[in-house]
């Protein structure tokens, strides 16, 4: 197997590790942090302490700019996630929260070191490394252990855990994890490993579909938006389009051959819409991508399409049936996994 | 369009947009239909919804469309919006192939 073939298969089987600098992470600290989140986040901000929330930055005209998680842990609020620098968003924030004065923002990024842990089995390596609190934490939840921060979420439809390390304790625990992620088959799993696993899963990736200018309602992001603000960024923009009607919408889709960003999608010789990115899924053995189509061709379970000749089917995302959603951390184990026969 | 894409898409729309509804009155969710995309996750992320709701959407399921998830299916049948109209749909068909 190559190198991609590994991390792949270790996603979707036991567990890979990455490191990933291009996770941001702002702690928000002071009585008024939260506000701040409130003033500039287009979902509502009520959260628990340990819980976690999936939303997005939008800018003036209600596009997306940034993929982002808001957390609680205790008094302090987090920003975590994917787009610009933690610089940008840090001068963003404090614009457009100027009327929010008790509050600051530190960049984690210059202490601590970020690593990704996915996989079916990666629930079990994490408690192994860091202790069994790990395993009480839900699907958006977030942790401090020690000077650890655990986030549990993930974009690849596996369990999926983003530790923040310490910078200068991160070579004992990589040590550890390298250790015992042996016992796991863990696997190193790179940039575009994760980027496969994303686009099966159809998961939102700010740096692909994130850069064609369209709007959380065309990408199908309306559940991270909250119905009842009407304050945040962006918001106008939203309600105006909400008024008036949207007609094109990203879908997901598979192919038998790989098939172009950009190609033209046909439905007997009329331009129905687009592919904006597409790849091959090693759990399906064919090619799947999302694509930008126009009402009324917008639907999934459609297999009229074409594009350049080849066919085109539009399915209901995700892509894949991911292994995690059979494995328990109370009835399972990698280590018994062949007796378990999930 | 042809008239077969056409019917495909039109009995698409209605079952999307009676599950929908059905979300939306059984589980009290407090959105309006046009903000439910169709491949929006509905547990852990997404709606957000837990076991309970889980049992409601499956007993709601049974009551408006007369179809019932079996256990091994209904993991994957309950991931999204999208995923419970395939189900629907699929089961709609074998019932009249069952019929015929």
């Amino acid at each position: 197997m190559t190198e991609t073939e590994v991390g792949y298969h270790a996603i979707r089987n036991s567990v890979a590790f990455a490191e990933e600098p291009e996770l941001r992470c702002l702690q928000l600290t002071g009585s008024q942090a939260f506000d701040a989140l409130d003033t500039v986040c287009p979902c509502d901000i009520f959260l628990q302490d340990g819980q976690m929330k999936h939303t997005l930055l939008l800018d003036d005209t209600g596009i997306p700019f940034a993929d982002v998680y808001v957390c609680r842990e205790g008094e302090n609020a987090y920003l975590l996630g994917y787009g610009p620098s933690a610089d940008e968003i840090i001068n963003w924030i404090t614009d457009h929260a100027a009327d929010v004065s008790d509050f600051s923002m530190t960049d984690l990024s210059k202490s601590h070191d970020s690593l990704a842990l996915d996989g079916p089995y990666a629930w079990e390596l994490c408690a192994e490394v860091f202790g069994s609190d790990v395993l009480g934490l839900p699907y958006l939840g977030m942790r401090i252990l020690d000077k650890l921060l655990v986030f549990r979420a993930g974009r690849t439809g596996e369990y999926g855990y983003h530790l923040l390390l310490p910078i200068h304790e991160k070579d004992v625990y990589l040590e550890k994890l390298l250790d015992i992620g042996r016992t796991f088959e863990m696997a190193c799993a790179d940039m575009a490993v994760r980027d496969q696993c994303v686009l099966e899963n159809f998961f939102f990736d700010i740096n692909r579909e994130g850069q064609h200018g369209l709007t959380p309602l065309e990408l199908q992001l309306q559940w991270r938006l909250s119905s009842q603000k009407t304050t945040y960024p962006g918001a106008q923009a939203i309600s105006a389009l909400r008024e008036s009607g949207w007609t094109r919408r990203l879908t997901c889709f598979t192919t038998p051959e790989l098939v172009n960003a950009d190609a033209e999608i046909t439905c007997d010789d009329e331009i129905v819409g687009h592919v904006l990115v597409a790849g091959y899924s090693p759990a399906r053995g064919d090619y799947v991508g999302k694509a930008l189509l126009c009402q009324p061709y917008w639907h999934a379970g459609l297999d009229a399409f074409q594009v350049g000749g080849i066919p085109l089917k539009t399915i209901s995302a995700p892509a894949v049936d991911n292994l995690s959603l059979k494995v328990s951390p109370y009835r399972h184990s990698f280590h018994t996994r062949t007796e378990d026969l999930i | 369009m042809r008239p077969e894409l056409k019917e495909k898409i039109e009995q698409r729309e209605n079952t999307l947009n009676r599950v929908i509804e059905l979300l939306i009155s059984s589980l009290q969710l407090d959105h309006s239909s046009e903000e439910l995309d169709p491949d929006t996750p509905l547990f852990g992320t997404g709606l957000g919804l837990d076991s309970v709701d889980a049992v409601e959407i499956v007993v709601a399921l049974e009551s408006e469309f007369g179809i019932s998830l079996e256990e091994g299916d209904s993991m994957f049948a309950l991931r999204t919006i999208n995923s419970l109209v395939d189900v629907v749909l699929r089961q709609s068909e074998d019932n009249l192939d069952d019929r015929n």
